[in-house]
């Protein structure tokens, strides 16, 4: 690969949603503040694949939806070759999603009902003014990539006459044909088989080495993670608590959540039962953010230190030759200041 | 037993299965009044209390179409055109949809796939649970809030999501609350379509294992579909794999696992990426799947088969006992020839 060059900068942000307390409460100023996002800092270069794994509701889904501007980000920038589009006017920015596309989380909600598959592709097309032949073409190469052939078969079906693996590859279809540079693919492989799963993965792979497209990939599947990323990410409660190499973060993770999460992948086989990691303790509120650090109610290793300060995000030795950034006190013994424990 | 004893009575406990699904042929009618989609072609298999059957395959092949035939839940285009749903010994394609409505919650309840569909966007989920409760009075009045909140409990959830909106959960959260609402009139058989593809992994071993121990408690019967082959084969006791409309294979969950008889289902197991030691290369199926409605006289996997001959084309294999066992189902000629 050539140079690196960085694609996407993201910096503080923050998308928080008001929690109705009914029309009293508001009156009196009483809404409270929903923290889904709550200062992550990212960057992504050109050609690079990251996924975002992370507890379900930690704000996985929001941080997607807020980097393409879907939702208003409540703070922070984000940099797109190099241009801060928070404060894009509406026309530059709809210019602009030709650029940056999304595959949402659920198929079932994100395709227009009354629209025939033919219609759903093309339309992203036609809207950046292609001409009707040149887009069909291209319709019938991206259904085409994403196995849903013959595509005769398919073009003028709706969505309710498609299954749920059929219809989430439609939207991801729709969201290659303007050719973009970035995706953010929203569990884009939670209702395939393993069969379909693997040759959606090699397309991405493709558009990568081929396009320099680059992916952020939201899943629950850690496997896909491994698998198809160069880094993965870890977000607890509106954070991203960690982030480095995708091998090395699946063999060693150092933030006492990650491990929590990688300890509990079910094995692949019929035998062991269920055996999720403790994690004990009241299921986080992103109204009520814990002090200090939001994972120390749970955390198996936390200190008094963990409940007052917040940790900063930094860099952390590992066995790889990666970098990786962790925030937690705990992780790097070096840098516990306070009466450290004779071991 | 009569109608109104189906929907009232949990009959006693019995060797019977409470879930006997035989030759269930389910079509949808297209555009072309010529042709029909063949989405479920004579599918059988039992549940009994307390077990569950997973039901794995390829995308598209026809599996939720089993989950809302049993359910009588298909859309206008869909109808089931032959076979038998017994449930609790009654044969539910001879129901009235709207007979069948009344014992959904109580008797069966379904999770479906895109739960988010479940829910009504402008009543919140402690409305729409309560609806459920109080649908069949399972609980007394002044009790429905406390239930409400520890079946939120139950799917890890705060028990403030009860005043919630739908649209200001995440998917995953809708996800667990539609267990939640499934689960909430305690029901004898549970169909749970993807119940879990917007869970974490520590959330969906939590809320699986709840499943697992309610299921215990309550004895119903359940059929679970995904395509999450480590979280289903720890679900089931029976796991069966269809292709193209056809259930292929029905076996123990071990067997399926370590001795398949069809080549679609080694080929889809043989498809797992274990994360702990990922392949340089995930293998997939080359080719793509029949059109369903004009699909092949004989197997439908033989286009795709490594080890297809002439005689797959040319007539359908039985679904018969293999290994001797009845316990072992599947239908293929070359069944000997197939490993993993
Ligand atoms: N429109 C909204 N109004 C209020 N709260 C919201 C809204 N959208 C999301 N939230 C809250 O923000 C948090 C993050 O939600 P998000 O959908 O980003 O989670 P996620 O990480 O994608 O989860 P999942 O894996 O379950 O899809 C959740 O607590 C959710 O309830
Ligand atoms: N209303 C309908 N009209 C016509 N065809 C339909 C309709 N609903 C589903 N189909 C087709 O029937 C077949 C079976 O669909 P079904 O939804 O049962 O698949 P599935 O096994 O659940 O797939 P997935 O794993 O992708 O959810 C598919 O090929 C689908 O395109
Ligand atoms: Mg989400
Ligand atoms: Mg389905």
């Amino acid at each position: 690969m050539s140079e690196t060059e960085t694609l996407l900068e993201i910096k503080d942000l923050e998308k928080h949603f008001s929690q109705s307390t009914g029309w009293v409460g508001s009156l009196l100023g009483k809404d409270k503040a929903v923290r889904a996002v709550d200062g992550v800092s990212l960057s992504l270069d050109r050609g690079e694949i990251v996924s975002i794994v992370g507890e379900s509701g930690c704000g996985k889904t929001t941080l997607g939806k807020s980097l393409l501007r879907l939702i208003e980000p409540t703070a922070g920038s984000i940099e797109f070759h190099g241009t801060d589009i928070t404060e894009l006017p509406d026309d530059e920015m709809r210019d602009l999603r030709k650029e940056m596309q999304i595959v949402f989380q659920d198929p079932f909600q994100s395709l227009n009902p009354k629209k025939t598959v033919r219609q759903l592709v093309r339309q992203p097309l036609e809207i950046h003014g292609m001409s009707r032949t040149e887009a069909e073409a291209r319709v019938v190469d991206a259904l085409e990539d994403v196995g849903l052939s013959p595509v005769s078969d398919f073009l003028d079906r709706y969505p309710e006459e498609m299954s749920g693996g059929q219809l989430q590859r439609v939207s991801f279809a729709r969201s290659l044909v303007l050719e973009p540079s970035f995706v953010v693919a929203d569990e884009p492989t939670s209702m395939l088989d393993t069969s379909i799963r693997a040759r959606v993965l090699d397309l991405m792979e493709e558009l990568r080495n081929e396009r320099d497209l680059s992916f952020l990939v939201i899943t629950h599947d850690l496997s896909v993670a491994r698998y198809l990323s160069d880094r993965v990410g870890v977000m607890y409660l509106g954070r991203l608590v960690e982030i480095g190499d995708a091998d090395e973060m699946i063999m060693d993770p150092k933030h006492p959540y990650s491990k929590a999460l990688i300890e509990s992948i079910p094995s692949p086989t019929p035998y062991e039962e269920f055996d999720p990691a403790d994690i004990e303790g009241e299921v986080p509120d992103p109204i009520d953010v814990p002090s200090g650090c939001r994972f120390h109610p749970r955390c198996p290793v936390a200190t008094e230190e963990c409940k007052r300060i917040e940790p900063e995000w930094r860099m952390v030795p590992t066995e790889g030759d990666a970098s990786r950034y962790v925030e937690c006190h705990e992780v790097d013994p070096k840098h516990v200041p306070a009466d450290p424990q004779p071991q | 037993m009569t109608e109104s004893e189906l929907m009232n009575q949990r009959s006693a406990p019995s060797d019977e299965p409470i879930l006997s699904v035989e030759g269930l042929t389910t079509h949808y009618e297209t555009d072309d009044v010529d042709s029909v989609v063949q989405a479920a072609e004579n599918v059988s298999f039992t549940v009994s209390r307390g077990q569950t059957i997973g039901l794995v395959g390829e995308s598209g092949c026809g599996k939720s179409t089993v989950g809302l035939s049993l359910l009588r839940a298909l859309p206008p285009q869909g109808s089931i055109v032959d076979g038998s749903v017994y449930f609790d010994g009654q044969d539910l394609t001879t129901f009235k949809k709207k007979e069948i409505k009344k014992i959904q919650w109580n008797r069966i309840s379904m999770i479906y796939q895109g739960a988010q569909n479940a829910f009504n966007p402008v009543k919140t989920i402690d409305t729409q649970i309560r609806e459920a409760l109080a649908k069949h009075d399972v609980v007394p009045k002044n009790q429905r809030r406390e239930r409400i909140e520890e079946l939120l409990q139950k799917v890890d959830l705060d028990p403030g999501v009860a005043d919630r909106y739908p649209h200001e959960l995440s998917g995953g959260m809708k996800q667990r609350a539609a267990i939640a609402m499934a689960i909430s009139c305690e029901p004898d058989l549970l169909i749970a379509d993807e119940p879990t593809t917007a869970l974490d992994v520590v959330v969906q071993a939590k809320v699986l294992r709840m499943l697992l121990d309610l299921q215990e408690e309550f004895n119903f019967g359940m059929v679970v579909i995904s395509h999450n082959l480590a979280a289903i084969m720890k679900v089931s006791d029976d796991i069966g794999v269809m292709y193209a409309g056809n259930m292929v294979e029905r076996s123990s969950a071990e067997n399926i696992f370590e001795d398949p008889q069809h080549p679609y289902t080694a080929k889809l197991f043989g498809s797992i990426i274990d994360p702990q030691r990922p392949p340089k290369q995930v293998e997939n199926i080359p080719g793509v799947p029949p059109d369903l409605r004009n699909p092949p006289d004989g197997c439908r996997f033989a286009d795709r088969c490594d080890l297809a001959t002439e005689e797959c084309s040319a007539q359908m294999p039985a679904f018969e006992p293999k290994n001797e066992s009845t316990e072992h189902l599947a239908a293929c000629f070359h069944s000997e020839e197939v490993s993993r």
